[in-house]
């Protein structure tokens, strides 16, 4: 296998994989999405709230917010309280405000944390108060994956492709541009007397330039021993380190379908 | 209401950019502009902000002045 | 301090003052015992409420 970063522009993180199946790059994605752990808080402890958005609103907004750390954190399920939650599995952020003007703003940014997990986004809006209203609460974050609730879905975006195939006959072209104009994400460009691709990339495999070529010299096919995986992370956790945690999760899996398999018993 | 944390379909962090977005269109710019040059590509981002309707103002109107943290 | 766990306070809009509901039985109506006025807003209870944030 050979990898190869395609972007990595702030939280989008692109790489082609050659010479692997694009079934197994997409075991990745989707272990990235279900089963990679990060923290979101899932209990919330309100003992004020005299704004005008109910305690279950104020609740489920800071539930979304995405949070990084938690390194120290052990998985609810694997913990000695049974889940129920406890220092051990537990990391805890409060939030104390008092407006001190009308129409005022609280961010996630005030929500201070008192564990190991910290807000990874500052400047979300939880709340709208009026002078002199006021919120204190105590939240609760755990460890949890996709598979549970979508809060702790790491990615937003999480696509795999196959590696685009167009092919130009140079004899049959006559450059009307008709093909340029055709493809929707702009990937054609005439330069000098070739048609060339500029990013095969960003192919989409829609073969409207196929259809728009009056000559019928272009010719558009996927290579399936090629693909791509674009990442597009919430902050818990950079791109890379969301691939190897969805390469350890794996390892596990197969680890357990070996112990099991070996324990196995014959059947009567 | 209040603009929603994440997007309902993808699950991406939209909220943060509300604030910037609303008051860039309501200078009078295009709000398709505004939406690419803030990193919002896909139209399952984009129907919430477009369609988003910011009442939490107009509820702050009617809530009851807290009296020393009593009500 | 008026009230304890169970218990519903109110507060009268026009004086100000905490009211807990035994004070309101006794009363023809919903009004302020001290004022009269008829405008009483329900206190948040005192307990710390415990809301799953999904």
């Amino acid at each position: 296998m050979d990898v190869e970063v395609l972007g990595n522009r702030g939280a989008r993180f692109t790489i082609i994989a050659r010479g692997v199946d694009p079934s197994f790059i997409n075991a990745i994605r989707r272990t990235v999405m279900a089963d990679v752990a990060v923290p979101a808080v899932d209990k919330v402890f309100i003992a004020e709230n005299s704004g005008v958005l109910y305690d279950e609103i104020i609740a489920h907004r800071i539930g979304l917010i995405p949070l990084k750390g938690g390194e120290g954190l052990v998985h609810p399920s694997n913990c000695e309280c049974g889940g129920k939650g406890c220092p051990r599995c537990e990391a805890i952020l409060t939030l104390e405000v008092e407006a001190p003007e009308d129409a005022y703003t609280v961010y996630s940014g005030r929500l201070k944390p008192e564990g190991s997990v910290f807000v990874a986004n500052n400047d979300i809006p939880i709340a709208v108060l009026n002078k002199g209203q006021r919120i204190a609460l105590e939240a609760h974050a755990r460890l949890g994956s996709g598979r549970e609730h979508a809060k702790w879905q790491p990615v937003s975006g999480a696509v795999v492709k196959y590696e685009p195939i167009i092919e130009i006959d140079t004899e049959k072209c006559s450059l009307s541009a008709k093909c340029v104009q055709a493809c929707p994400k702009k990937i054609l460009a005439i330069e000098g007397n070739n048609l060339k691709v500029i990013s095969v990339w960003d192919c989409t495999l829609c073969k409207e330039c196929v259809e728009a070529c009056p000559n019928g010299a272009i010719s558009v096919s996927y290579n399936p021993a090629n693909a791509m995986l674009m990442l597009e992370s919430e902050g818990s956790l950079s791109p890379q380190e969301l691939i190897f945690a969805a390469c350890e999760v794996l390892k596990d899996k197969f680890e357990s379908i070996r112990i099991a398999l070996e324990n196995a018993k014959e059947a009567s | 209401m209040i603009i929603p944390v994440r997007c309902f379909t993808c699950g991406k962090v939209i909220a943060d950019k509300w604030e910037a977005f609303n008051e860039r269109v309501g200078k009078g710019e295009n709000p398709a502009k505004v939406l690419d040059s803030l990193g919002i590509e896909r139209y399952c981002c984009r129907r919430i902000f477009l369609s988003h309707v910011d009442l939490v103002g107009e509820s702050l109107k009617f809530s009851v002045r807290d009296r020393e943290g009593k009500i | 301090m008026p009230g304890y766990l169970g218990m519903a306070t109110y507060l009268c809009e026009k004086c100000g003052k905490t009211i807990d509901s035994n004070e309101l039985m006794g009363l023809p109506g919903i009004r302020c015992p001290v004022c009269g006025y008829r405008i009483l807003y329900k206190s948040r209870s005192p307990i710390i409420r415990e809301i799953k944030a999904r």
